[in-house]
């Protein structure tokens, strides 16, 4: 079976799908922590809503990162927005994810400004 | 199920720099210990470690270089929440009789990985801590109308409170000011809303009450325990971040074993390696209704964390819940010294590990 970490290094997001279940198994695993059965990695929409944000001062490329909580397809992750005028429940999308020079494991969002109500 | 006292502790200076090994670390206090103590080495049954360090067979190895030949030694690690697990653990060995005697040491150095959880690929490139708080944080606010000046205001405490305590790695004061206009980090946390890793170490010595009778004066008893595993992942808790549920139904077993309530806690040692995780824990062990933790902090919360926190101690992971036991058990003996808090009888330990995915709650008392 591959890896997470196979898909990422080529920019694709996967994670699992319990074969018996069907449930969504993340972080990924080769089974499933309800039935205990097989998985398989599959694609997922890559359509999120944002749950909650900070903003970051740390990274050194940019003054300000956005970065937040978002479900995507009804699982949870941490990613970064590459926008600072952001709310609570915008609708976003996954725009890239990957491996960065570091080592660490990066998902980036962008607002998804076809299906957002800017009125909120 | 038999009684279990804390017999004697001892805890390590907690430093930025350190030459000593982790071994060299974790024995210090337990010589300390075993120094002032009539217990023969011969008689201690088990020797527990609670460290992140990745050094194998490391118990066994402290218990060499300390002359004990102990029925049981391993260690045990649980990120943050290291120390607190491994108390229950010796707790129960004597507690099941399996055990007399159990000597508890904790240590960890500034260079453990133990500050992240790399597995938690949940988290993406925001891996460090400081993130998930700030994250509850912002919550807190949004929910609750908590405020930047009353989490500041935790570190303000906590980093008096350390003052007086001679090992604590922080033994200046902050002011509101300086919290405040300390570097941003993650909105609203800033530099001195952080806890600080470090060098430090810690030990306990456990005894059955018969032991205990005999060879202690003042024994502080384990009156109530509570332990939560809620997932490991950050993506488990973050559908909630209004409470720390692992820490709360912990609590709840806790208080049950040990027949008190929230309100018969005369002194507590919290997590605050994040200022606003102590203002969480304030909700979730029912001090004060849920939302109002904001508020509490400006009444003088001097019986809270009264050794400095992790905010004035510092963090040395693997040994920061022993080293919070130990301060309880220092208080409700009266051995506390200038920062003694008075007519204290019952005492409460909270911990936690990864993102609140994990915690341990100890009640304490003298009778
Ligand atoms: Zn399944």
């Amino acid at each position: 079976m591959p890896d997470f970490l196979d898909f990422i290094k080529k920019g694709q997001f996967r994670i699992t799908i319990c074969l018996s279940c069907r449930k969504k198994i993340w972080p990924p695993s080769s089974f499933c922590s309800y039935c205990l059965s097989k998985t398989k990695f599959r694609k997922i929409k890559n359509a999120g809503i944002l749950r909650e944000y900070v903003y970051s001062y740390k990274n050194v490329d940019c003054q300000k990162t956005t970065f937040g909580i978002i479900d995507l397809s009804g699982i949870v992750l941490i990613g970064s927005i590459c926008d600072t005028t952001v709310y609570r429940g915008m609708k976003v999308k996954m725009t890239s994810c990957g491996i960065s020079p570091d080592g660490k494991v990066f998902y980036h969002f962008a607002p998804s400004f076809e299906n957002n109500n800017m009125n909120k | 199920m038999r009684k279990v006292a804390v017999a004697s502790y001892a805890t390590s200076n907690f430093v930025r720099n350190i030459n000593s090994s982790i071994f060299e670390l974790a024995c210090q206090p337990c010589i300390e210990i075993l120094k002032d103590s009539s217990l023969g080495r011969e008689e201690i049954d088990a020797v527990l470690f609670s460290s992140c360090s990745t050094e194998q067979y490391s118990s066994a190895i402290i218990s060499e270089m300390l002359g004990i030949k102990p029925k049981v030694a391993y260690r045990m690690d649980n990120l943050c929440n290291s120390g607190t697990n491994t108390i229950v653990s010796g707790m129960s060995y004597i507690a099941a009789g399996l055990c007399d005697s159990v000597l508890v040491v904790g240590a960890e150095k500034a260079d453990s990985k133990a500050n992240r959880l790399e597995w938690d690929i949940t988290r993406g490139s925001f891996i460090s801590p400081v993130y998930w708080a700030a994250l509850f944080a912002k919550a807190h606010m949004q929910k609750y109308g908590t405020t930047e000046e009353q989490m500041a205001m935790v570190s303000v405490k906590n980093r008096n409170n350390a003052i007086k305590n001679p090992s604590a790695l922080f033994r200046k004061p902050v002011t509101l000011e300086d919290v405040l206009s300390s570097r941003k980090i993650a909105d609203p946390i800033k530099l001195l809303d952080c806890c600080s890793t470090c060098n430090g170490s810690s030990a306990l010595l456990l005894l059955s009450e018969n032991k205990a009778k005999k060879l202690c004066e003042n024994p502080v008893w384990i009156k109530g325990v509570g332990q939560r595993t809620n997932s490991a992942s950050f993506s488990k808790t973050a559908y909630d971040l209004s409470s720390i549920s692992a820490a709360k139904n912990a609590a709840r077993d806790a208080f049950k074993m040990a027949s008190l309530k929230p309100k018969e806690i005369d002194i507590a040692e919290v997590h605050d390696a994040f200022s606003i995780l102590e203002i969480l824990a304030y909700e979730d062990l029912e001090f004060v209704d849920k939302g109002e933790g904001g508020k509490f902090v400006e009444q003088d919360q001097l019986s809270i964390n009264p050794r400095g926190g992790i905010l004035g101690c510092g963090h040395p992971v693997g040994a920061t819940g022993v080293a919070q036991t130990a301060e309880i058990v220092k208080q409700l003996t009266g051995n506390a010294g200038q920062r003694q808090i008075k007519h204290c009888k019952n005492g409460l330990v909270h911990n936690l590990a990864a993102a609140g995915t994990s915690a341990t709650i100890i009640i304490l008392g003298v009778n």
